[in-house]
C-alpha cells in the first residue's frame, strides 16, 4: 500500500470571497465555510479568524486541531467514517496544506460535572513562553469558533465539532486540486526479505470504554475494550483516527497529531535505509484490572512477534493508570526478544524532584524523555483573545474560580496548553538530571 | 587565582587515626594534609587558604556545634569554593562531608564539591538535600584512588569557584541529586529514539534518558485478631466528598486530605455526595457513592456484630488520588496514619479507585 502525500505550504491566510491558493497564500471564502458548518442544526453560529505565529493572541476554548487534507487519488476520502462511508484509505494520493491548521474552539459546559468524561478545553498562545511550549504556535492558524446549540449531550457536541472541523479542513484542501505541489513524499512499508531490522510502532491508547466517546476512534468508531489492532500508518495519515473533541488537554493528541504522527513519519524517513518499518500496533490501554493489563501486554507483544518485529518504539496516550499497561507491554516484548524504546513525557512534579515516571519495570532500560508535562509556566498578558471564552477556568473541578483570559496566567502544569506536552517526540524537548 | 577551603577528617588532616577521632574542629591556615595534594592539583588555578579538619566521632557527637564552627570559619575567609573529602567508602566521613557542604552552601551560598564512592551511604543524604550548590563527584572506594580523586575534584572545584555554568549530571560527571529539568536538545525525540533502538537491536551500548527506579514495597499489616473490638475507619482515594466540594479538592494533583462525618448516617444518599476525580468516569460513583465509601455494607457488618457497635470511626478520610505525586501522597499517607493512631483506629478499609 503506497500513499503519496503532496504538500502545499501555507505561510499566509486571508479571509476573502473565494478559495484560492498560490505563492504560499491561501485565500478563503469565509461565507461559504460558514454556511457549510451551519448545515448542522447543532451549530447555531460560526466565525473565522486568522492568527499568525508571533501575534500576541491567546486562543481559548480549543477543542481540536486539524490539518487540511483531501484525497485526490485512491479509494475513500479523508476522515473516513466521520465525513464519509467506511472505505479503506491510505492508498493513492492525498493533498495537504502544511504550515497551517484549523483550530476549532467552542464554548461547551457539558452535562458531566467532573471525572474523566467531563469536557475540557485548552488554550494556545501564539507568542512568548506559551508559544515556546506548544508545537501549534508555529502554524498559521485558522480559528473556527463554533456556537453550539444549548444543552447538547457530550456525544452530540463532539459530533458537531468534529464534523465541522473535518468539513472545513477538507474544503480548504480542495483548493489545491489540479495544482502542482511543492513536494511529494511517498509512504510505503518495508519490503519483505530485507535484512534491516523490522521495527513496529506500538501506540498505546487510553480509551474510556464506558464513555459516550472513548477518546479514540478508528474510522469513526470509538475503540473500547479492544485487544491489540494492526493499523497501517497510511490510514493515520489519511485521518482514519479521531479523538473526542469535547476534551483537549496537553498530553492528549489532536487530530493534527494523528495526521502528523512524528514516530510514524520518523520511521518512514528511516524506512529502507536503516529500518524496515512493519506498521503500527494500536494497543488499547488503561484496563481496569491488573489482569486486564497483563492480558493486553501479552496480546500486544504476541502481535509484535507475529509481525516478526526485531524492535519496537513504544509510546502512549493517557495518564498514570494507562502507563502501567505500557510498562507491562514493554516487559512482555522484551521477554519475547523484541527490543523496545519507550518515547514519552515525564510526570515528576515539584520542580522535577519526584519520580519522573509513574511505574517501572526493569526491562524498560531504554527511554527517551520528551520533557515534563508538569512544568510550571507563567503566561504574560495577551493583546487579544480569540475564541469563545473571555474568562477561563484553570482548575478543572466543580466550582473552580475563573480568571480573565486576556490577563497573566500562572499554571502549575502544561495541561491546559494544547500541544504543551511533546507526547510523541516531535520536538527536541527532554529532561536532564541535575 | 581562586581561593579554596578544604575540609577533611582528622586522619586526612594529618592528626592521626581512630585514636584522634574525638578531636574538635581545627583550622590550619594554608594547605595541610590531603589539602597539599589538592593544592598541587589546582596548580596556579587556585590556592588553599585554609584547611579545616575535625574528628570523625567528634563531628557526629556534636553535629550542630561542629557545623556552626565550620560555617563561621569559612565565613571569615569567604573562599570561592569549598572542597570536602574525598571520603571514599567511609560512611562517617562521607556523611560529615555532605552535612558540612549542605551547611556551607545553604548558610553562605558558597559552592561545594564533595567526593566519595558512589556506593557510600552518605550519597542518599546528598540526594535528599538536593542542593544545587553542592556537587558530589564519584571517586574510588579507597584512598588508593586519592590522586585521581583530588585531580577530578580540583578541576571541578575550579569550574564551580570561577562561576562557570555547570550542566547536567550526565554531561558533567557529578552524581544526580534527583532533580530533573526541562530542556531543549539538539535533536527531536523521534530521532533519538530510533538511534537508541538501532543500537539496542544491534547489541551495542546505549544510554537511556530516564533511568529506572526501584520503589518501596509496603508490607501489609497483619490481619486484626478480632475485628469486632477494633475501631475501623475508611480511607478512600475515590474523591467522594459532600456535594458542592466544600474544601475545593481539585480533580488531580491534590496536596491535602480531609475527613467527612458519617456518624449519624446509615448510608450515603445519591445527590448529597459527589466524586471529584479526573481519572475515572464519576457518573457511576455519583449515582452510588458506596462504590467509594461502602457505608451501607459497613453498617450491615456492624448490625451483624462483625464490626463492634459504635466501632465504625465516625468520619471517613479522603483524597482524590488522580495524578498524586508520590512524595505528596507519601506525606498525605503519613499524616492520615498519624491521625488514625491518635484516634485509636485499629483497622482500615482502604478503598482505591
Amino acid at each position: 500500500m503506497r500513499l503519496e502525500m503532496a504538500e502545499f505550504p501555507v505561510a499566509e491566510i486571508t479571509l476573502g470571497r473565494e478559495f484560492r491558493y498560490g505563492s504560499e497564500t491561501l485565500e478563503i471564502d469565509a461565507g461559504e465555510l460558514k454556511s457549510l458548518v451551519l448545515q448542522d442544526r447543532h451549530i447555531k453560529d460560526a466565525s473565522l479568524e486568522v492568527v499568525a505565529p508571533g501575534a500576541k493572541v491567546r486562543i481559548t476554548g480549543i477543542r481540536d486541531i486539524v490539518e487540511p487534507r483531501v484525497k485526490v487519488e485512491g479509494k475513500g476520502q479523508v476522515f473516513p467514517g466521520v465525513l464519509g462511508p467506511v472505505v479503506p484509505v491510505g492508498e493513492g494520493r492525498t493533498h495537504r496544506l502544511s504550515g497551517m491548521a484549523v483550530v476549532t474552539a467552542a464554548e461547551y459546559e457539558g452535562t458531566i460535572r467532573s471525572g474523566s468524561a467531563a469536557q475540557r478545553s485548552a488554550i494556545l498562545d501564539m507568542w512568548g513562553p506559551g508559544a515556546e511550549a506548544s508545537r501549534f504556535s508555529a502554524l498559521v492558524n485558522l480559528v473556527l469558533t463554533l456556537r453550539l446549540a444549548e444543552r447538547l449531550a457530550e456525544l452530540e457536541a463532539h459530533t458537531a465539532i468534529q464534523r465541522a472541523e473535518c468539513e472545513v479542513a477538507k474544503r480548504l484542501a480542495e483548493v489545491t486540486i489540479g495544482l502542482k505541489p511543492r513536494r511529494v513524499e511517498s509512504y510505503e512499508l518495508g519490503e519483505d526479505g530485507s535484512k534491516l531490522p523490522r521495527v513496529v510502532l506500538i501506540q498505546g491508547c487510553h480509551s474510556d470504554s464506558h464513555h459516550a466517546h472513548s477518546g479514540i476512534s478508528y474510522y469513526g468508531l470509538s475503540i473500547r475494550d479492544s485487544l491489540a489492532t494492526f493499523v497501517h500508518p497510511n490510514e493515520m495519515l489519511d485521518g482514519a483516527i479521531g479523538i473526542n473533541t469535547t476534551k483537549a488537554v496537553c498530553h492528549h493528541p489532536t487530530t493534527w497529531d494523528w495526521q502528523n504522527h512524528p514516530l510514524v513519519l520518523g520511521l518512514y524517513r528511516e524506512n529502507r535505509h536503516r529500518v524496515n518499518f512493519a506498521g503500527v500496533i494500536l494497543e488499547r490501554i488503561r484496563f481496569e484490572t491488573h489482569h486486564g493489563k497483563e492480558v493486553i501486554a501479552h496480546n500486544t507483544a504476541q502481535m509484535g512477534t507475529a509481525l516478526r518485529a526485531d524492535g519496537a518504539l513504544v509510546t502512549w496516550v493517557g495518564g498514570g493508570n494507562a502507563f502501567v499497561d505500557v510498562m507491562l507491554t514493554i516487559q512482555a516484548c522484551e521477554q519475547r526478544g523484541i527490543k523496545t524504546v519507550l518515547v514519552g513525557y515525564e510526570s515528576g512534579v515539584k520542580g522535577g524532584v519526584d519520580a519522573p515516571l509513574l511505574y517501572y519495570v526493569p526491562e524498560a532500560d531504554a527511554v527517551v524523555s520528551t520533557g515534563n508535562r508538569n512544568s510550571p509556566i507563567e503566561l504574560p498578558e495577551a493583546e487579544r483573545v480569540v475564541g469563545p471564552y473571555e474568562e477561563i477556568q484553570i482548575l478543572n473541578y466543580p466550582g473552580a474560580p475563573v480568571i480573565p483570559a486576556r490577563g497573566r496566567v500562572k499554571l502549575d502544569a502544561l495541561d491546559m496548553i494544547v500541544g504543551g506536552a511533546d507526547i510523541w517526540g516531535m520536538q527536541s524537548w527532554t529532561c536532564r538530571a541535575y | 587565582m581562586l581561593t579554596v577551603i578544604h575540609i577533611v577528617n582528622q586522619y586526612f588532616g594529618g592528626l592521626g587515626g581512630e585514636e584522634k577521632a574525638g578531636s574538635p574542629v581545627v583550622v590550619v591556615e594554608g594547605a595541610a594534609g590531603a589539602a597539599r595534594g589538592l593544592e598541587g592539583q589546582l596548580g596556579d588555578r587556585g590556592k588553599v587558604v585554609a584547611t579545616i579538619y575535625y574528628g570523625d566521632n567528634y563531628f557526629h557527637e556534636h553535629v550542630e556545634e561542629a557545623k556552626g564552627v565550620i560555617v563561621r570559619e569559612v565565613e571569615k575567609r569567604r573562599p570561592d569554593v569549598v572542597v570536602a573529602g574525598p571520603a571514599f567508602n567511609s560512611g562517617r566521613y562521607g556523611l560529615a562531608s555532605v552535612e558540612i557542604c549542605q551547611a556551607v552552601a545553604e548558610g553562605l551560598g558558597i559552592g561545594c564539591v564533595v567526593g566519595m564512592d558512589s556506593e557510600n551511604p552518605a550519597v542518599s543524604a546528598y540526594r535528599e538535600y538536593r542542593n544545587m550548590r553542592v556537587y558530589l563527584l564519584p571517586t574510588a572506594e579507597s584512598a588508593a584512588g586519592m590522586t585521581k580523586a583530588l585531580s577530578l575534584m580540583a578541576r571541578f572545584a575550579y569550574r564551580v569557584g570561577s562561576g562557570a555554568e555547570i550542566g547536567s549530571a550526565g554531561e558533567e560527571g557529578y552524581l544526580p541529586r534527583g532533580i530533573r529539568r526541562l530542556q531543549r536538545t539538539d535533536r527531536p525525540g523521534v530521532e533519538r529514539a530510533i538511534d537508541i533502538l538501532l543500537k539496542k537491536v544491534a547489541g551495542k551500548p546505549f544510554v537511556t534518558e530516564v533511568p529506572m527506579e526501584v520503589w518501596d514495597q509496603v508490607a501489609p499489616a497483619a490481619p486484626l485478631a478480632d475485628s469486632s473490638s477494633a475501631t475501623i475507619a475508611v480511607i478512600t482515594t475515590s474523591g467522594v466528598v459532600p456535594w458542592g466540594n466544600p474544601d475545593g479538592f481539585k480533580t488531580y494533583r491534590n496536596t491535602f486530605w480531609r475527613k467527612y462525618n458519617i456518624a449519624e448516617l446509615g448510608a450515603l444518599e445519591p445527590g448529597r455526595w459527589e466524586a471529584v476525580h479526573g481519572g475515572y468516569n464519576v457518573s457511576y460513583m455519583n449515582q452510588n457513592p458506596h462504590y467509594g465509601v461502602p457505608l451501607d455494607a459497613l453498617r450491615a457488618l456492624e448490625a451483624k456484630g462483625k464490626i463492634g457497635k459504635g466501632k465504625l470511626y465516625p468520619a471517613y478520610y479522603v483524597v482524590p488520588g488522580n495524578q498524586g505525586s508520590p512524595s505528596v501522597m507519601k506525606r498525605i499517607g503519613q499524616e492520615i496514619a498519624a491521625d488514625l493512631r491518635k484516634e485509636g483506629v485499629g483497622g482500615v478499609l482502604l478503598v482505591a479507585t
